[in-house]
This record gives structure tokens, C-alpha cells and sequence, in this order.
């Protein structure tokens, strides 16, 4: 892995498409998120559709054009694979064009980083009874993001190092096991994304893949012939 | 847009040349093309199907990636899809000498000289269909020129044009894949009529099924192909799936038929087998396809999808057609398995004829060909 390029300060396209939630920003790496031009659209499956009008609304809206752009972030997931995939090759897709880097960027961080308490675990709905899940402390990450069942992965009571904050649609879909210091509503947000570009690497597109954290489902059912002859 | 406008002496239409990048990932093939073609400037797009020349076609196939699953696992497509269309459209920039700089992207602003981008929005799996039509959405956004959405059977029925854009109209098109059977009226291009399909299993589902069954691997259409050479073809006589009725076709008791023969005949040997079965399966392919010429007053008949590689198909069928006496094309086995030419070729008419497709388009994993 190349050690990545510092964007701070440069105009920067953002987009997040893992979760039910669409969003665009365009704003300078690193600025608060305030400071952005944002655009997002609740969708159920309709990330395709949604994205590539979003872009182009959100550049027009910053009055910049694509050619202008000069990094790129993009939200990796962990979420739903369809929707990395449509974000992911997008932005590849914008970037390689470009010639302009690339910030991956995960979706258990952007949900973190809108949180101003610490720690502070996000949890993405991973579907099939599942959720992605980490905590950030004052310094970071607290270990891997983990995929599992509600029941398994929450953090109990007894447990060391509790959150005081919980956010995410995993979250909001579980309150029996996050409704504590739970947070509703929170899905991750492109502004926020642009802010946190400019303290990440940038890296060239074809380096930046998505985060499954699960292996593909695989169903295989044959009869066969035992013995071939 | 930037198109080369060609006038020529006198008072004759100027016509204009467009060069479309074209996007297949609608199944387990990655593939991108470039295709230019000449059409008339103003007027209504009719009748005649376009002259396509195909300045670059690379197809990556992600067949070892499913070989183990026995089939194709739409996640894995999906995964494989993302790795590799980059690569893939770069190389079929590079192949049509249009990269700006490397694999055709420099960073500076200037583009390949293209003047749409196309992709395929079905029918197919629903997560590898979104991945080049995101990605061909965003080069049209990119580059600023239009983005058209292609039906993938439609494609299969352009790829047909390709090779023979004289081809006589009416024509019949027997479309054999993995996923589909069924025979095609094209009256002219954007005019079309189903006259037959299958009623349970695809032709090559139905090879890939009796192939898994006798323990031959993956994809089973090849190896039976291959197997059949050192076979009998009338060692066993396997029943014809309703040969005397009609125009649809039903594979499923054919390959019960193989199943029960095995469990019978434990010493049947695989060759015999492969032969007997592909003999049973070409046979009702043939026949059916030259009797919706018949009824239909085809000019003409062609064969499309991934089992027109079959060589016993290939060879019965233009046998058939000309003792039939019929105009009639084999196409190059590389227009009949996905490709993404097809794709431009189609692109290219539906352009002309319906003009560009909104960026807001998605796929559709069960769209159905337009019929009249
Ligand atoms: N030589 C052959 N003989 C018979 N079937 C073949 C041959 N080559 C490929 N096939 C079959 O063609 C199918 C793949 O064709 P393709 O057009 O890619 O299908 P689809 O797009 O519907 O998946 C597979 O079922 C494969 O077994
Ligand atoms: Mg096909």
C-alpha cells in the first residue's frame, strides 16, 4: 500500500450511498462540515437512480464543475453491498477520469464522527439479524469492526468500557439492545465525510475497495453422478 | 458533443459518425467495447440496421471464479464485476486507440474521443447490472455525452448486425444462453415478436445441468461440446422435448431423461451420453427454429447466446438452413456469448431512434424485450 496522499484543504466530491441514505457534499478536506454544500435522499433500494443526479445537483449547487474536483471521498462500508458498490463505482469511476485521489472511508467512522461523545459505538444494520459494529474512543477506534447478531456483539453491562453514545440504523433497528445513550436517526453524512478527508490518506481509485466483512452466500445444491466414467 | 460531421458533395443527407463505449455486466462476463457507426443526420430512423464497426471488444469472464460453486453466485459476480471493469475499459479504450494517455484516462480534462456511453440495465443479476451501469453513468457525467440504457436480448439480437448488417428481413433469431431460449421475429431493428420460449429450463442451464449430474465440471455447454466428439450420438435415443408442438421449448424432461438413463444403464459411458443428449437437444433447437421461418416467412435465420458456440448446433443449423434455402448466419463465437459489442451495436440504433436514457435509470433484473 502506498503511504497516500495529504488533501487537506483541496476542493473535495464525498459520497455515501451503504445505508437507506444517499448523500453528496462538496466542500474543502477538512473543513467543518458546515461549511459544505450537501445534498442526501432517503432510498430503499434505489441507490443507482438516486446517486449519479445527486452529483451532478450537488456540483452545480457548489458551482463547481467535475473538472475543478481534486480528491474524492467515498464511504466503503461496512452496509449494504449493493449500495457500495454503486458509490464505489461511481467515484472510482469520477476519480479515474479526474486523475484524483481517493479517501476510504468507513461507514462506522463517518457515523462516529458526528458524534460529539466519547466512546461512542456505531451500528450499521447488516440485515439477516445482523449488525456491523465499533466503538471509538477519544483516541480512535477501539478494535475491528465486527459483524454479528445483536445478542452476541452488544455491549452488556458489566462489560469495562460502555458507550455513552449509540448510533446508527443497526442501532435503531435493535433498541432492546443499544437503547441505551441511543441516538436515532443517525445515518453517515457526506458533509461529515468532507471534513474528515483532510486528516486521511488519499489513495489512487483502483486501490479503494469496499468493506464486506462477509463472505458472499453461497448456495450450492447438485446431485451428481458419483463415478465419472 | 463531439461528432465529425461528414458532408458529402450534392444534395445528399449528411450523416454523422458516432463512437459509443459500450458496458456488459449483466451476468459472470466483465466485458466494455468501442463501436463507431455511420447514421443519417435529421429525419426519421428507419428500416435498415445500422453498419457497425467494432474498434475494440475485451470480455473477461469470471468462469474459474464460479467453477467451484458449480454456477454462477450473484454475489461473487457482483464483487468480481467491481475488480474488474476498470481494467476492462481501459483496455477496450486502448485496443480502439482512444486512451488519452494509459489505459485512457490522464486526469487533465481532455477525453478518448467518445461520443456516448452505454451499458447494460437488463435483464440480469440486479447487483452486477448496477455496477457498469453506475460506472457508465458516471463516465457519461464525466465526459459530458449522453448515456444510453441497452436491453441485454436486444443486444443479443444486434450482435447479429454486426457481421451481417445485409441480412433479410423478416428475420427469425433462435436465442440460446444460459438463462434464456427463445426464437425472436426482428422485422427490422426496434421491431420484434416472441414466437417461442422455453416453459422451464434454458437450453444451457439444461447442458450445465446434465453436465453437473455426470460429474463433468462447469460450464457443462463446452464440455459436453467437447465430450460429444468421442460419443455416439445415436447411442441413446433421448426423448425430443415437445418436437411436434408448436414453437416453445421444455429441456427439463430431457435432462430427467438423462438422469433416469443413468441410474438404469450404470455403464452408459460419458461420451455416449454427451452425444445422445447434445444430438436431442440440437434437434429440437433446429427444428423449431426452421419451422418459425416457415410459418413466418423468414428472409432469413440466425443463431445468438451463449449455446450458439455449441458446434453440433452451429453445423445442423446452417445445414438445415440452407437446404431450406434460406439466407442465413453462424455468428463468430465471440458475438454469441456476452459481449459487450453487442451492446454498442444495440446502444447505437436505440441512440438514433429513442435518443439518450435519463441519468436517474437504474437496471431492471427481469426487463422483457420490447415487443410489437
Ligand atoms: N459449446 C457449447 N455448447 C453448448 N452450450 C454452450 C457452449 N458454450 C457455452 N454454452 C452454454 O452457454 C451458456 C452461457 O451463455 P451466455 O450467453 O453467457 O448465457 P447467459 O448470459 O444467459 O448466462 C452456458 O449455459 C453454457 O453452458
Ligand atoms: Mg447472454
Amino acid at each position: 500500500m502506498p503511504a497516500g496522499e495529504d488533501v487537506a484543504g483541496r476542493l473535495c466530491l464525498a459520497v455515501t450511498s451503504s445505508t437507506s441514505v444517499v448523500g453528496v457534499a462538496v466542500g474543502r478536506a477538512g473543513a467543518p462540515a458546515a461549511e459544505t454544500v450537501a445534498h442526501e435522499v432517503a432510498t430503499d433500494r434505489r441507490h443507482a437512480e438516486e446517486l449519479t443526479p445527486l452529483v451532478a445537483r450537488t456540483l452545480a449547487d457548489a458551482g463547481v464543475t467535475l473538472g475543478q474536483i481534486e480528491c474524492f471521498a467515498v464511504d466503503v462500508g461496512p452496509g449494504r453491498f449493493t449500495g457500495l458498490r454503486v458509490g464505489l463505482a461511481t467515484v472510482r469511476t469520477l476519480a479515474l477520469v479526474a486523475g484524483r485521489p481517493v479517501v476510504a472511508l468507513s461507514s462506522l467512522e463517518i457515523l462516529a464522527a458526528a458524534e460529539p461523545q466519547r466512546p461512542v459505538l456505531a451500528v450499521v444494520d447488516a440485515r439477516r439479524g445482523e449488525v456491523f459494529q465499533q466503538q471509538f474512543g477519544p483516541d480512535g477506534p477501539e478494535g475491528p469492526p465486527v459483524v454479528g447478531r445483536p445478542d452476541d456483539v452488544a455491549p452488556d453491562d458489566g462489560g469495562g468500557h460502555p458507550p455513552v453514545a449509540v448510533v446508527g440504523d443497526g442501532a435503531d433497528r435493535y433498541p432492546a439492545w443499544y437503547g441505551v445513550g441511543l441516538r436515532p436517526g443517525r445515518e453517515p453524512s457526506a458533509a461529515v465525510m468532507v471534513t474528515l478527508a483532510g486528516h486521511r490518506p488519499a489513495l489512487p481509485g483502483h486501490l479503494v475497495a469496499p468493506v464486506y466483512l462477509r463472505e458472499p452466500d453461497v448456495h450450492v445444491n447438485v446431485t451428481t453422478r458419483h463415478t465419472p466414467r | 458533443m463531439d461528432m465529425t460531421t461528414t458532408t458529402d458533395a450534392g444534395p445528399t443527407p449528411s450523416t454523422i459518425t458516432t463512437t459509443i463505449l459500450a458496458i456488459e455486466t449483466s451476468c459472470d462476463e466483465t466485458s466494455a467495447a468501442v463501436v463507431r457507426a455511420e447514421r443519417p443526420v435529421g429525419g426519421p430512423v428507419t428500416g435498415a440496421p445500422p453498419r457497425i464497426e467494432v474498434l475494440s471488444n475485451v470480455v473477461s469472464s469470471q468462469v474459474a471464479r464460479h467453477a467451484e460453486f458449480g454456477g454462477v453466485v450473484p454475489e461473487v459476480a457482483s464483487r468480481a464485476h467491481l475488480e474488474m471493469l476498470e481494467p476492462v475499459v481501459g483496455q477496450a479504450l486502448a485496443d480502439a486507440g482512444l486512451a488519452v494517455t494509459g489505459l485512457g484516462f490522464d486526469g487533465t480534462g481532455r477525453r478518448p474521443a467518445v461520443d456516448a456511453v452505454a451499458a447494460t440495465r437488463g435483464p440480469g443479476l440486479i447487483g452486477a447490472l448496477l455496477v457498469g451501469v453506475s460506472s457508465a453513468k458516471a463516465l457519461s457525467l464525466a465526459w459530458d455525452v449522453p448515456y444510453v440504457g441497452v436491453n441485454h436480448m436486444e443486444g443479443h439480437l444486434f450482435a447479429t448486425f454486426l457481421e451481417r448488417p445485409d441480412i433479410g428481413l423478416p428475420l427469425v433469431v433462435l436465442l440460446v444462453s444460459g438463462g434464456h431460449t427463445m426464437i425472436v421475429k426482428v422485422d427490422e431493428p426496434g421491431r420484434y415478436r416472441i414466437l417461442g420460449s422455453t416453459v422451464d429450463d434454458a437450453a444451457g442451464e439444461a447442458f450445465d445441468k446434465v453436465a453437473r449430474y455426470l460429474g463433468l465440471g462447469y460450464p457443462g455447454g463446452p464440455i459436453i461440446d467437447a465430450l460429444s466428439a468421442d460419443g455416439d450420438p445415436a447411442a441413446i435415443r433421448f426423448p425430443r422435448g415437445m418436437l411436434d408442438d408448436g414453437l416453445d421449448f421444455s429441456f427439463s424432461g430431457m435432462k430427467t431423461a438423462v438422469i433416469n438413463y443413468v441410474r438404469r444403464h450404470p455403464e452408459a459411458t460419458n461420451p455416449d451420453l454427451a452425444a445422445s443428449f447434445q444430438e436431442a437437444v440440437v434437434d429440437v433447437l433446429v427444428t423449431k427454429v426452421l419451422r418459425a421461418a416457415k410459418r413466418h416467412r423468414a428472409a432469413a435465420v440466425a443463431l445468438g447466446g451463449g449455446v450458439a458456440a455449441n458446434s453440433r448446433l452451429r453445423q445442423r443449423f446452417a445445414q438445415a438452413a440452407a437446404e431450406a434455402g434460406l439466407d442465413h448466419l453462424v455468428p463468430s463465437r465471440a458475438y454469441c456469448t456476452d459481449n459487450a459489442a453487442m451492446i454498442g451495436a444495440a446502444a447505437h440504433w436505440r441512440l438514433a431512434h429513442d435518443g439518450a436514457t435519463g441519468l436517474d435509470a437504474g437496471a431492471d433484473p427481469s426487463l422483457r424485450l420490447a415487443t410489437t
